[in-house]
């Protein structure tokens, strides 16, 4: 798969296994893609979320995502951004962040890219990997 | 969910995505369980895979399951076992290895059990810290 195919396959398959690291000790819990294109791999997230403590803290993370057979896996780093220019689309994609947000205002809601991950893939419906081969990246 | 519906749930949804520590960051990936019962989880893999040595040198892991909009986390230690018996049953239920362990040894093989805390989510959690309890 090509920079473009992986792109496709996460918009596609948006559900992340995200996986943090805290105090050297491994986190992961399913997220949803919010966006994922040329200019990197969005996700948001309440405030007051374990994930974002961490993601303050330590920024590096992992995504896995797996449909039909392939595993995508995106290594990188989830840099903040201001959701002012998301706010209207968001709601309309999301509407269960609505009471949220009505309630504790925008700021509550974090939203993170990811630019200039790599990726690595692993088909299994292709011939068996050698155990112990590096991996080979992508970069996105 | 209570611990034996937990592991009933991961026993039906055994795929679970496996998260590891190497150096500063976390790695994670899809990863089978053998086994879920009141022993803990059991996990096989190559222990040439970058997963085994990543636990040999920090065995704090943690597993997210999720099937149906439930999602299933499980954290704790990973414990390395080397019981042939076990891993000769892995081989019989997998074909996949089959071919592999026809001509490598099943010291080749890596087990670990994860008998850890679980906290269980549901979109009705949108606002909720997780609570844990033991499996």
């Amino acid at each position: 798969m090509d920079k473009k195919e992986i792109l496709e396959f996460i918009t596609k398959n948006a559900v992340a296994y995200m996986a943090t690291a805290e105090n050297n000790k491994p986190h992961v819990r399913a997220m949803g893609t919010y966006k994922a294109d040329e200019n990197g791999i969005i996700f948001s997230m309440q405030a007051n979320k374990d994930v974002y403590k961490q993601l303050v803290k330590n920024p590096e993370v992992e995504l896995c995502y797996f449909a039909e057979g392939v595993q995508v896996r995106v290594a990188g780093k989830m840099t903040p951004m201001d959701n002012k220019p998301l706010r209207d689309e968001m709601l309309e994609k999301r509407p269960f962040l609505k009471p949220q947000v009505e309630k504790e205002g925008w700021d509550y809601i974090k939203v993170f890219i990811i630019k200039n991950g790599k990726a690595t893939i692993l088909d299994m419906k292709g011939p068996p990997a050698v155990p112990g081969a590096p991996k080979e990246w992508v970069d996105l | 969910m209570d611990k034996k519906e937990i592991l009933e749930f991961i026993s039906q949804n055994p795929i679970g995505n496996l998260a590891t520590i190497d150096g500063q960051a976390a790695r994670v990936r899809c990863m089978d369980t053998f086994r879920a019962d009141e022993d803990g989880l059991i996990f096989y893999t190559g222990k040439n895979k970058d997963v085994f040595k990543q636990i040999v040198k920090n065995p704090g892991i943690e597993v997210c399951y999720y099937a149906k909009g439930i999602q299933v986390r499980v954290r704790g230690k990973a414990e390395i076992i080397e019981d042939e018996a076990l891993k000769k049953e892995i081989v019989a239920k997998k074909a996949f290895l089959q071919p592999y362990y026809k001509n490598h040894s099943l010291d080749n093989m890596g087990v670990f059990r994860l008998k850890g805390k679980a906290t269980t989510w549901t979109m009705q959690d949108i606002s909720n810290q997780p609570t844990f309890i033991d499996l």
